[in-house]
């Protein structure tokens, strides 16, 4: 490990991020690279925390401390009976997540470095990206519920500042009816509903536990028995899970995150595919790895409550993944495709995490679900963040987001549409992408453990993203040329393929797409750490079937449920390679010919309703309420009468206002004679 | 009499000949020579009241607060003649009776 390397992660980006008006002042360049520059440094030090973890130890300032190890820097609020501490831990999880952060963000500005080239508020974009990254940072490598929560809220508010970036509200940046700084504040509010929930868990699990630690609160499992006798225990971690669901977009705080495309499309990338969102997964494997000794050790007591909420932990998620998937087969814009996609995809890892916690009486189950989650959420980072910064570099041909607009780009974009391909063979589970790892280690474990409401649910939804993938794809880069992109051609602006830093952006990510899926055995090694540390013996851990290469290969290529797979694909596949690749079937005339599909159709475009159904509520509804308020209360004479009144008193005060000089010093020697004479009454 | 009461009659002399003058006269630099007397009358206080306390010791803590007091005067002083220089060059006059802007 370099030194205080998991320090440096985050604490280099946040400085960074206030620095840039001063580099902005030297060179534009120089700002820019300096930008990028800390994102790989902080990446090289995330990089270097791996051996530590592999190892199982770590040494700091030549003494050895074992993993996991909680590296505490300063006592923060120093006070009696409210110790808090500042601190990063190191462990499996957390260095797992750091580098996933700090890596795909180093690929994500340098490929900003051309996308967001002469953009007016480029300042402000790497102060809020660099921020972002220390948030996040910071979120994943924190020791405690506290420390966490301060990332949470800094992403928070970097996503928001993010996605209303183009706050003066073009018309070519609106997403459907929302301008951006709308569309960030929903996504403010939005996720700001899960936090209060997050934050209230957060301090009643402090009163009964007196601590926000991870490790002691895995230790000192007492509180969850207080909690569990007094039979609050499922509701505060359900409660907790508020924060996740509003972060992650989850049902039913999904609302926000296809509004949240409305920024650019290197944050949508990073934020809103990457990262960000992965805070909600992050926190639940958290949990996970805190709740597995308290059940261990006390699992007659706790057995019920735990179940109730990994069971709405699983339900959410795979639900979530059906309904976000649904919806992502209609929408008409590429972005809005993508972010349902990233919507359906976290409910995978949502549903398998919490399949995990289900399972906890099954070592192995455990572990492989808890693996099948994190693999999947690496391979979702990989391939999401190489399918947006794809179609960022679509956008930045055409200018336009729309699939109408698209069409026939294959000629034009050879590159891109190479890339693409890649993302999208991983996103529909296509072996040898990453995505086939991941997504067939998940229904494979729901599949052998006999979760089958829940297999069949992600199957279907399985079968939905291959069709919306190619749909997708199909509509960009197949068929005739759009009216728009021809008119481009007459106009001269032919679409091109991207420059040098976003093609090797790009060229990166699609390597990882192709690789990190066959890697997925390592991370039984990265992990076992810490499921040693929450007491799963080295030798379960040798024997499970995902430990070894080959018998990972093995297993999931000699199965009978590759044939699952296979018919998958087929059955997803079909329909959208006749519609929108070869054309040979006419998706209008299908649609206009069956009245049902049309109602089904106007149904998911309608996104189920849901939007509606809250901005009837929580918008109109308080906007009528406020106005109600407005026209029967302070229109009808009441606030006239308080208007009068409030006059009527000034006029009597103001006229010790004389303007002379003399006269106000008066009022002060008064009152200190005045004071003088009370004080000397007191004490005499 | 120890020495602390004559330094608290002089200081309360000092402070009082200082609101007199900012009361009494209309020209604003005399006003701030007022706040002068007014603030060194404050200043001697301080010294007297430590002296009152324990006469055969030079208290540390009451001198340092008086420095730094004195430092502020200094800035005070600036600013407020800064100020003064800003009035007469928008109103031509010094007169504080005059300089009636503020009032309803």
């Amino acid at each position: 490990m370099l030194p205080y390397a998991p320090w440096m992660v985050w604490v280099l980006p946040l400085i960074v991020a206030f620095t840039h008006p001063i580099w902005e002042r030297i060179s534009e360049k120089l700002r820019d690279w300096i930008a990028v520059g800390v994102a790989f440094v902080s990446a090289i030090f995330a990089a270097s925390m791996i051996p530590d973890v592999l190892n199982g130890y770590t040494i700091i300032n030549g003494v050895k401390y074992p993993l996991p190890y909680d590296w505490v820097f300063a006592k923060w609020i120093p006070l009696p009976g409210l110790e808090i501490s500042a601190g990063v831990l190191i462990d499996s999880l957390s260095v797992f997540m750091a580098n996933v952060v700090a890596w795909l963000c180093s690929f994500i500005f340098l490929y900003s470095i051309e996308y967001m080239h002469g953009d007016r508020g480029i300042t402000r974009y790497w102060m809020l990206v660099n921020f972002f990254m220390g948030s996040m940072e910071l979120l994943v490598m924190a020791d405690n519920l506290l420390v966490m929560f301060f990332g949470w809220e800094g992403v928070g508010f970097a996503s928001y500042a993010l996605i209303g970036y183009w706050y003066l509200d073009e018309k070519k940046y609106w997403i459907g009816p929302y301008s951006p700084s709308h569309c960030g504040m929903k996504a403010f509010v939005t996720t700001r509903i899960g936090d209060v929930g997050l934050l209230a868990s957060i301090i009643m699990i402090y009163l009964y536990s007196h601590t926000f630690n991870f490790l002691q609160l895995a230790h000192n499992y007492s509180w969850a028995i207080q909690m569990a006798r007094e039979g609050i225990l499922s509701l505060v971690l359900i409660l907790s899970l508020l924060g996740p669901i509003g972060k992650s977009a989850q049902f039913p705080l999904h609302v926000w995150l296809p509004e949240a495309m409305a920024g650019p499309t290197t944050v949508s990338a990073l934020i809103h595919a990457a990262t960000m969102v992965k805070a909600g997964v992050y926190y639940v494997a958290r949990i996970l790895l805190v709740l597995y000794p308290i059940y261990i050790s006390a699992h007659n007591i706790v057995a019920g409550a735990f179940n109730t909420f990994f069971l709405v932990v699983a339900w959410v998620g795979a639900f979530t993944a059906f309904l976000a998937a649904s919806m992502g087969c209609v929408s008409d814009q590429i972005k809005k495709v993508l972010a349902y996609s990233t919507i359906s995809q976290l409910g995978y890892m949502f549903s398998i995490l919490g399949v995990a916690g289900l399972l906890m009486s099954h070592q192995e189950a455990f572990i492989e679900s808890y693996i099948a989650g994190v693999s999947h959420l690496m391979s979702h980072a990989i391939f999401k963040a190489l399918l947006f910064l794809s179609a960022g570099a679509i956008g930045h041909a055409i200018e336009s987001y729309m699939l109408k607009d698209m069409g026939g780009l294959k000629k034009y974009m050879p590159k891109t549409f190479i890339f693409m391909a890649i993302g999208c063979f991983a996103l529909a589970g296509i072996p040898p992408f990453n995505g086939f790892w991941s997504k067939d280690l998940i229904l494979h474990v729901l599949y052998s453990e006999n979760m089958l409401a829940l297999y069949v649910l992600l199957a279907v939804t399985a079968i939905l993203t291959v069709f919306y993938t190619f749909r997708m794809f199909g509509l960009a880069f197949y068929g005739e040329e759009s009216e728009y992109v021809k008119h481009l051609i007459e106009e001269g602006h032919k679409p091109h393929d991207p420059g040098i830093y976003m093609s090797l952006s790009l060229a990166v990510l699609s390597i990882g797409a192709l690789v990190s899926g066959f890697f997925i055995p390592s991370l039984i090694d990265l992990f076992r750490n810490s499921f040693m540390y929450i007491g799963i013996e080295n030798e379960i851990l040798n024997e499970l079937p995902i430990s070894s290469y080959i018998k990972f290969y093995i297993s999931t290529l000699i199965n009978p449920l590759i044939g699952v797979t296979a018919l998958i694909i087929i059955v997803g596949l079909t329909p959208s390679y006749m519609t929108f690749i070869t054309y040979k079937w006419s998706a209008k005339d299908i649609i206009e010919r069956n009245v049902f599909l049309r109602l089904i159709w106007k149904f998911l475009y309608n996104r189920w309703y849901i939007n509606t159904i809250y901005y009837l509520i929580f918008v109109d509804g308080f906007k009528a309420f406020c106005n109600s308020i407005f026209n029967n209360i302070e229109c009808n004479g009441s606030g006239e009468l308080l208007k009068k009144g409030y006059s009527s008193f000034s006029n009597i005060v103001r006229r010790v206002q004389t303007g002379f000089l003399r006269v106000n010093m008066a009022y002060i020697a008064w009152g200190l004679i005045i004071t003088l004479i009370i004080y000397l009454m007191l004490t005499v | 009499m120890s020495i602390g009461y004559i330094l608290l009659i002089t200081a309360a002399i000092l402070f009082s000949i200082g609101i007199a003058i900012i009361l009494a006269r209309r020209n604003l630099i005399r006003i701030i020579i007022g706040m002068e007397i007014a603030a060194t009358g404050v200043n001697i206080n301080f010294i007297g009241l430590s002296l009152l306390k324990n006469p055969y010791l030079i208290d540390p803590l009451a001198h340092t607060i008086v420095i730094i007091s004195i430092l502020l005067d200094g800035a005070l002083i600036g600013v407020a003649l800064a100020m003064t220089l800003v009035v007469y060059r928008k109103f031509r006059t010094l007169d504080v009776d005059k300089i009636r802007k503020l009032r309803w």
